[in-house]
């Protein structure tokens, strides 16, 4: 159902590898944890900093391939009530509302990363700098800003199509 | 204006930017920052985008969400699903509209380990339905059954939705997955009571020959590899062992572990599941940053304290306020998407909730409830239009008519709720 974007754009298909290797990692980590607990009494030092650096990879990496095949979850009651003219606007204003709205969040962003340099906050376990966090996130946003582009320029050519089970729980 | 006013007008531009096709997330988000803007300043809203998608994204609470979806993922590659409804097929063999029972109790065991109701309605729509096509049960009530069984997948734990909840109102989730595990078997028992009814009743199903004792009792077999997981993930959650971020890690490992030891995952497999489960967390991820923004602007309107208070001046009765909770939620079921309801309304409704002296957690399971039954409420039932995509050929009309009996499950069970809220709290009550 979805449009695939990641067969010609290799930006997003990278950031989905990406995402999907910082799930692999976040999952494996949390079993040898277990394990290693469980068999030698050694837990993996940092393993919950591991985690939360993992989901925030994943996150900021993975939103891009969704934005790219127009996966967010929307409410298509109004695909009945008007004709396809009409949803392919409200697809660009949706496309359009993203790329400011990225650019806000890139901009809304960088004091606190700039705070998180200056004062050299750290993560709670393993003591890691948290401004290297900042710049993935920034990396994140800025491959999300490109796909609101590439949403644009879909959007631009032709109406969304009806959302299916990937996008929904 | 006043506060109360803004934050009423910020939900009411919400739901229309909803209607206008606009991405959940975004509606969210845009109403969040923009009503913060109007109630403080730019600053302010800045400061709140500024951390916001970096404070959700690096949260470890909320990494239970990919996991168990991961987990579901695979299990759904593996065709676990598939070897589920078989044994059920021929341990309920015999008994009038069996196939449809077997639906149910698959989706039902499926769901306790999948967390994604539309993920089950999925995955039974093609495995079921062929069959029970094959058989010569009418499309309605073969598209019926599976729809409401799906459903299932969001109360039975692990739920996604309980997950969520639990994160955003800071309620436990390992004592939401208890309370929801009895709620979860009665709903169960219920749709097959209603099954079984409309099986007798009408023509809608043929009847079967019944499997010898024998290979029913060597069908119980069939899905150990479920019974593993189950107790390793739900299991460890209810004995203490596992938080819910390793038992979602450990369903995720051991379901690609079974899967590859029983030859039935690939390596392809596996890249496919983790893939799509990138995919479905992230587009839920990107509502909870919408959400959060918008639960930060709806806290500043005091609006859920006004709402609380003039439900106090109006006088009204606790069951009063929460069948008035229950009718929203009822009426948004019919037209909004799962996850984005839990995300718009609780932030709005749980100080109410509590206020007037309901208990958070099956508060949770009540809203899980609704959420299930607004999945299978015609006009909007996500699960409906999972299965009208896989089967194009079944009319609307005649799903939305079919549909309807088992409307009548989740209603009595919400009843039950009320009358007998131990229902839900007994469980958590004797573990935690």
């Amino acid at each position: 159902m979805f449009e695939n974007p990641e067969k010609t754009d290799p930006v997003t298909r990278v950031m989905h590898l990406i995402a999907g290797l910082a799930l692999t990692v976040m999952m494996l980590v949390v079993v040898g944890d277990i394990v290693l607990r469980a068999v030698f009494n050694i837990p993996i030092q940092g393993a919950y900093d591991v985690v939360g650096i993992s989901l925030l990879v994943m996150t900021v990496f993975g939103i891009a391939p969704v934005v790219a095949r127009r996966g967010e979850i929307v409410i298509d009651l109004a695909d009945a009530f008007f004709p396809q003219k009409v949803l392919r606007g409200l697809a660009v204003v949706a496309a359009l509302t993203g790329v400011l709205l990225f650019a806000f969040f890139g901009w809304a962003m960088i004091a606190p990363a700039l705070d998180a340099w200056r004062w050299g906050e750290r993560s709670l376990e393993l003591g890691i700098p948290k401004w290297p966090l900042w710049l993935i996130a920034f990396t994140g946003l800025v491959g999300i800003f490109w796909a609101y582009l590439l949403q644009l320029r879909q959007s631009l050519r032709k109406a969304p199509a009806a959302p299916d089970e990937e996008g929904g729980l | 204006m006043s506060t109360f006013v803004l934050g009423l007008g910020g939900i009411a531009v919400m739901l229309i930017l909803l209607f206008l096709r606009q991405p959940v997330w975004l509606a969210l988000g845009v109403i969040g920052l923009v009503g913060n803007w109007a109630l403080n300043s730019l600053m302010s809203a800045k400061f709140i985008a500024g951390t916001t998608m970096f404070d959700v994204a690096s949260n470890y609470n909320l990494s239970v969400v990919p996991l168990f979806i991961l987990m579901g993922e695979i299990a759904t590659g593996s065709r676990m699903s598939a070897e589920l409804f078989n044994a059920a097929r021929v341990i309920l063999s015999g008994v009038r509209g069996g196939l449809g029972l077997a639906t149910l109790a698959a989706s039902g065991a499926f769901g306790a380990i999948c967390g994604s109701s539309v993920a089950t309605a999925a995955s039974m729509t093609r495995i079921a339905m062929p069959e029970m096509k094959r058989a010569g049960y009418k499309e309605g009530y073969a598209a019926a059954s599976v729809a409401a069984g799906g459903s299932l997948g969001i109360l039975i734990p692990p739920s996604i939705i309980l997950v969520i909840y639990g994160s955003i109102t800071e309620t436990s989730v390992a004592r939401l997955f208890a309370a929801s595990m009895l709620p979860g078997l009665v709903l169960l028992l219920l749709y097959v009571a209603v099954a079984l009814i409309v099986a007798h009743r009408g023509s809608s199903v043929p009847n079967e020959a019944a499997a010898p004792f024998r290979d029913r009792v060597l069908a119980l077999r069939g899905p150990w590899q479920f019974m593993v997981l189950f107790i390793l993930t739900i299991g460890g959650i209810y004995a203490g062992i596992f938080s819910p971020t390793e038992a979602a890690s450990v369903g995720a490992f051991g379901a690609a572990l079974l899967g590859f030891l029983r030859g039935s995952l690939s390596m392809t497999g596996l890249f496919d599941a983790i893939r799509a489960s990138v995919l479905v967390s992230c587009a839920l991820f990107m509502i909870i940053i919408g959400a959060t923004l918008f639960a930060n602007f709806v806290v500043q309107t005091r609006l859920p304290d006004t709402l609380l208070m003039l439900a106090q001046s109006a006088d009204l009765a606790a069951w009063q306020v929460m069948a008035i909770i229950v009718v929203i939620y009822i009426v948004l079921g019919c037209f909004l998407e799962g996850i984005g309801m839990v995300l718009i309304t609780v932030p709005v409704f749980l100080p109410i909730v509590i206020g007037f002296g309901f208990d958070p957690v099956w508060f949770g399971v009540l809203v899980a409830l609704l959420v299930e039954l607004g999945l299978i409420t015609p006009p909007v039932g996500m699960n409906l239009f999972i299965i009208r995509a896989q089967m194009p050929e079944v009319r609307m009309q005649e799903l939305y008519r079919s549909i309807l009996p088992f409307l009548i499950a989740p209603v009595i069970l919400i009843a039950i709720l009320f009358l007998v809220p131990s229902l839900a709290l007994w469980l958590p009550s004797i573990l935690y």
